[in-house]
């Protein structure tokens, strides 16, 4: 429903508008925020659990 | 490290058909829920490179929403929202999202369908009719019927690992009489305990590998019902409880159903 003011977080989107905050840059070639990215990448490995 | 399916739960780890366990380090690929039915970025870069960018980002998997109509929906999606794939021109916007699902297993990544919504459009909120698996246009069958549809479209993909079944409950107004989502009362119109474990079982019938999401209460933040009832479909080590953590989501912005227990 654009142009509704979500509940959630407050933004407000209108159709065809493009993400502001994904982990892909507005154009999709290549990351946003490589910080975020790093601290991403972190935690991605598994630390505990069964197996290998 | 490859990953061995079938997946399947045990205790509070996912493990492979090794009994190794899977962490999943994932991300959305949002925009097939949403009005124009069509995974963002495809206007800018092949799939198969999306597919890739995440791969080598790490992550190994991606939870992929859709909305009820995207599998049903006749006409194609708008040319210029697949402009970098001009193979998918002329595609309905479940023919765009099968297409990404294989081109992103084909990258080695695991993926999770998610129904997101059942009409299209922005998600979420209480008010936006979208909360429980029906409403005054959207009746029960329709969701259990586009599951089955879903999961018998992905059943031959291994890395097709699990469906996410419903995202972040919420209140629904239908027909003026307010709805609030439950777990474990047995109402038919509000119970999604009882509504992930039948829409589970009717799925194994056509996926019997498939590993179950199911989002607490209150825009998956409430998870609470499992104290004294957990989501038991016919076959099972096959569920995983879903949680979402938002910023707002913490102490002042919680929402006041979990904030009260």
């Amino acid at each position: 429903m654009p142009g509704i003011t979500r509940q959630a977080n407050q933004l407000q989107f209108a159709l065809g508008d493009r993400s502001s905050y994904g982990l892909f840059a507005q154009d999709w070639t290549g990351v946003s925020n490589p910080a975020l990215l790093e601290a991403l990448q972190a935690i991605q490995a598994a630390t505990i659990g069964p197996g290998a | 490290m490859a990953i061995a399916t079938p997946l399947s739960v045990s205790g509070r780890w996912i493990t492979d058909a090794n009994a190794n366990r899977v962490k999943l380090s994932g991300v959305n690929w949002a925009g097939a829920h949403q009005d124009a039915m069509t995974p963002g970025g495809l206007d800018y870069r092949h799939r198969n490179d999306i597919a890739a960018q995440i791969a080598e980002w790490g992550f190994n998997s991606v939870r992929f929403p859709f909305a009820l109509q995207t599998v049903t929906a006749g006409a194609p999606v708008a040319v210029a929202r697949v402009a970098a794939n001009p193979d998918l021109a002329g595609s309905t916007p479940w023919q765009v999202y099968t297409a990404c699902v294989q081109a992103l297993t084909d990258a080695g990544l695991m993926v999770i369908p998610n129904c997101h919504l059942l009409y299209e459009g922005w998600c979420c909120w209480d008010r936006d009719g979208n909360g429980l698996w029906w409403n005054g246009n959207w009746p029960a069958a329709r969701f259990a019927g586009d599951w089955l549809t879903v999961a018998g479209a992905f059943a031959d993909n291994p890395l097709v690992i699990g469906y996410d079944l419903k995202n972040e409950p919420r209140k629904a107004t239908i027909g003026g009489t307010v709805y609030t989502p439950s777990w474990g009362d047995g109402n038919p119109d509000t119970d999604f305990c009882q509504l992930y474990a039948s829409t589970a079982t009717a799925i194994q019938a056509v996926d019997g590998n498939a590993l179950f999401f199911c989002e607490g209460l209150s825009y998956a933040a409430d998870l609470t019902g499992t104290r004294t009832k957990l989501v038991a479909p016919a076959k099972g080590n096959c569920v995983v409880y879903s949680m979402h953590d938002y910023a707002w989501y913490h102490p002042a912005g919680q929402p006041a159903a979990v904030r009260a227990r």
